[in-house]
């Protein structure tokens, strides 16, 4: 039995439940990239030989491939440092009680199993590189609708797995994902079938707890023709001194008249990379919409894209990000319009403090063949010091006459004028400054399930604490 | 030969294309000297034409040698009414080097209209650089208009130093070329130094027109505002980067840029990126791009009183190019719009 030893963290600025670590002493641990490392790999996991090829192929574009010579400076970071593979001894489970103590409960007091109880249809639960659990509801097992991890998903159902992995994100993108491709681990594998309609949502939650590891989860989903589904991603870790790493990747395909949500919370410690790809393809009718929440991380560079492939088919994105002190978050989006009649509506918000940099990034492509398609964009920043940065880098290709288009964004401080009135009303200045903040967060928190509105708000709090409110 | 010009200030991935423009062009011999006119009240300030052998290099990434260098200064508390102008013609397949220092000195205040344009069909070169210092108080409106011939390729280079107080008004007229690179820096280096910059452009057949504009805000509560307006036709390629650089301690400063592409062929491309970079808590800036074609509404009720579809679009447009042109002297405007006019018939 694992030692249990779940301490709370108590550095000022980061103290929360967020920061509890489990003290697992049963662990493969596994440093490095190396060809032996990933045959090893594939090996356990009894993949199939093409799953093998792909890893091996990844691994050798990932040292052909450059670093980004844009963005945030990661060049310190050096792979052979980052244990690439943890695996604790004990493997999935679908009982919550079969999880080993330790693990249970860091996700006990994360509420993952309450929330489950309460208001998931189904949830899985990653520890460092593998799923420790998951589970999905039998009525929804009747009906067809498949949710588990990524390595079973690629154990039992070869063909379905294989005719989507890939091919949304390739293995080509960018060097970071040559890793992932070389290092997948864990991540969750969803399939709804044709006209299925989920009630209550999905939930995978990521947590990275070895100091110093990297983890490389895959997730695919399917949204099969006229089908609907609510997914939800949370992320965190505890904070080290060491540098960890998230590379994930996300491939979301919605069919022909399908839709999805994909929430993401995402808090990792700020010891962490998260050099996270996510892209997405929409069929004709069919609409994706984007809800993110990005708090955590030392460096962020996420951009999910959108590919609107079919005629008619929709893409709402709604992203807040937060930068507080030594935080370098650099995310943004990508949309395709690629399809007639295509529409995209994009909603993003930024708070930096305490030297934190925001960054949103962003490039919409109109093609040429995107006749009476409308995008309407907007981005606000809010700064609350001159120690922090906040840029806006939004670029916009369009290739034909017949588009509606629109782009605004603004930059700015809180208003004096708003402090003034509030606190003509009784509030200190601090009291003042902590609501116009959670004021301009507040439309974005309303695009969460409740529930993660309200996780969203209690992160919010804790990043202003002590600094404005 | 083919080169990568007028780069970002601050590169962004390179997937999203817009880094840089490559070009095609041949590096051009130099000819004979192209005919300049400086027309006006040239009494009260100081005008030094010269051929300089050195090299001439702008930010837009070129370095030629051998150029013609005209200097001028407006002198402490000169304030002249009618703007000078300063017009190139260029034929026979001309290479114009040529640079336009401008120093103006404390209290003083001209206006300038500078002027390129085509004499024939040749295929001209041209690489103007113009360099504006502004001392404190000091004011002027620079109307840049190109109307080079649809074979020419013309690099267009502006820098401005602005001090305290002063107030520089820019107005950029394009109306031809074949390949047209703009490239405008701007530090605003003291308290209150403002600088407005106002673009008009159509691009037409296979034109290549890039646009990088970069404004830098140092001083405190420094103004700048770029107000862009284009309509592109045919396959033409427009890419426009507007930079608005809040540097820490330039508090209380405001930057705005209005980008707005009208789209007249569904074969023409419109690339943006109004770029805000901020490390400054108390600015304001903003930003907004609009692109499209002419609005349904507006094209119904212009046919509903009688206009074609085509006199009715060009009434639109024109309309937008309006506010713009309003900046420009009388003699000149009427000239404008008669070559728009043309343009979009």
């Amino acid at each position: 039995m694992a030692k249990t030893d779940v301490t709370k963290y108590m550095d000022s600025n980061t103290r929360n439940i967020y920061n509890l670590k489990a003290n697992n002493q049963n662990l493969q641990k596994e440093y490095g990239l190396t060809e032996e490392l990933i045959r090893k790999l594939s090996s356990e996991k009894e993949e199939p030989e093409w799953a093998l090829a792909i890893r091996l192929k990844a691994l050798k574009l990932f040292f052909e491939l450059e670093d980004p010579d844009w963005g945030p400076d990661i060049s310190y970071l050096d792979i052979r440092n980052i244990a690439t593979y943890v695996k604790p001894v004990k493997g999935e489970v679908r009982k919550w009680e079969d999880v080993p103590e330790d693990i249970r409960e860091v996700f006990d007091k994360l509420g993952i199993p309450e929330a489950e109880k309460q208001a998931l249809a189904g949830s899985g639960a990653q520890f460092d590189s593998e799923i420790v659990y998951h589970n999905l509801t039998e009525d929804l097992k009747k009906q067809g609708v498949i949710y588990t991890s990524f390595d079973e998903g690629l154990k039992n159902y070869p063909e379905l797995v294989k005719k989507y992995f890939t091919k949304a994100v390739p293995l080509t993108d960018h060097k970071y994902i040559a890793l992932h491709y070389a290092l997948f681990s864990g991540g969750s594998f969803v399939y709804i079938p044709k006209d299925a309609e989920l009630d209550r949502p999905l939930q995978s939650y990521f947590r990275l707890n070895e100091p110093g590891a990297g983890q490389f989860e895959h997730t695919l989903i399917i949204v099969d023709e006229g089908a609907k589904l609510e997914f939800i991603e949370g992320c965190s870790a505890p904070g080290y001194n060491e540098l960890n790493l998230h590379a994930g990747c996300v491939e979301l395909f919605v069919e022909k008249n399908a839709s999805l949500r994909f929430s993401t919370i995402e808090n990792w410690s700020k010891n962490m990379l998260n050099l996270n790809t996510k892209k997405c393809y929409v069929s004709e009718g069919g609409k994706i919409e984007w809800i993110m929440g990005s708090f955590g991380s030392k460096v962020s560079m996420l951009y999910p894209l959108s590919v609107l492939n079919g005629e008619g088919a929709r893409c709402e994105f709604t992203n807040i990000s937060f930068a507080g002190s030594g935080q370098n978050l650099d995310t943004g989006l990508k949309i395709i319009h690629n399809a007639p009649r295509t529409s995209s509506l994009v909603n993003a918000k930024s708070i930096s403090k305490d030297g934190g940099i925001c960054t949103f990034r962003s490039n919409v492509w109109v093609k040429k063949q995107a006749k009476h398609s409308k995008l309407s964009l907007s981005c606000e920043s809010l700064m609350l010091d001159s120690e922090s940065r906040s840029d806006t880098v939004p670029v916009n290709t369009l290739e034909t006459d017949d588009v509606i288009f629109a782009h605004e964004a603004k930059i700015g401080k809180i208003s004096d004028q708003a402090i003034f009135y509030l606190m003509s009303r009784g509030m200190t200045e601090e009291e003042a400054k902590g609501l116009i903040v959670r004021g301009f967060a507040e439309p974005i928190a309303k695009a969460f399930p409740v529930e993660y509105a309200v996780e969203m708000n209690r992160l919010i709090d804790l990043e202003l604490e002590g600094t404005i409110g | 030969m083919k080169m990568k010009l007028n780069k970002l200030p601050v590169k962004t991935t390179n997937g999203f294309q817009i880094n840089d423009v490559e070009v095609e062009f041949n590096i051009p011999t130099f000819k004979r000297n192209t005919d300049v006119l400086i027309e006006g009240d040239l009494s009260l300030i100081q005008v030094k034409k010269e051929k300089k052998k050195g090299d001439l290099t702008s930010k837009i990434g070129l370095t030629l040698s051998a150029y013609e260098n005209i200097q001028i200064v407006v002198p402490k508390g000169v304030n002249i009414k009618e703007p000078i102008i300063i017009t190139y013609s260029l034929q026979k397949e001309d290479a114009n080097i040529s640079q336009i220092e401008i120093v103006y000195e404390e209290n003083s205040s001209c206006d300038f209209v500078i002027t390129t344009k085509s004499m024939d069909n040749t295929s001209c070169f041209q690489h103007l650089k113009e360099m504006i210092t502004s001392q404190k108080n000091a004011s002027g409106h620079l109307c840049f208009i190109n109307q080079m011939n649809s074979d020419s390729q013309s690099f267009y280079a502006l820098e401005n130093h602005l001090y305290q107080d002063s107030d520089i008004y820019h107005t950029v007229i394009d109306l031809g070329g074949k390949t047209r690179l703009y490239n405008v820096y701007s530090d605003l280096l003291e308290e209150q130094a403002k600088h407005h910059l106002n673009t008009i452009y159509i691009g037409k057949e296979d034109s290549l027109l890039d646009f990088n504009y970069y404004v830098n805000h140092i001083g405190i509560e420094t103004e700048s505002k770029m107000v862009v307006e284009g309509v592109l036709t045919d396959t033409s390629h427009k890419n426009f980067r507007g930079t608005i650089d809040f540097q820490k301690g330039c508090c209380k400063s405001t930057g705005e840029e209005n980008e707005n592409c009208i789209l007249l062929s569904d074969t023409c491309r419109s690339r943006s990126l109004p770029q805000m970079l901020c490390g400054e808590e108390d600015v304001v800036g903003a930003h907004g791009v609009s692109s499209g074609k002419v609005e349904e509404a507006k094209l119904f009720y212009l046919m509903s009183h009688g206009y074609s579809e085509k006199e009715a679009e060009k009434l639109i447009v024109m309309g937008r190019f309006l506010g713009i042109l309003d900046s420009v002297p009388s003699q000149q405007k009427e000239e404008i719009l008669s070559v728009i006019e043309e343009k979009l018939s």
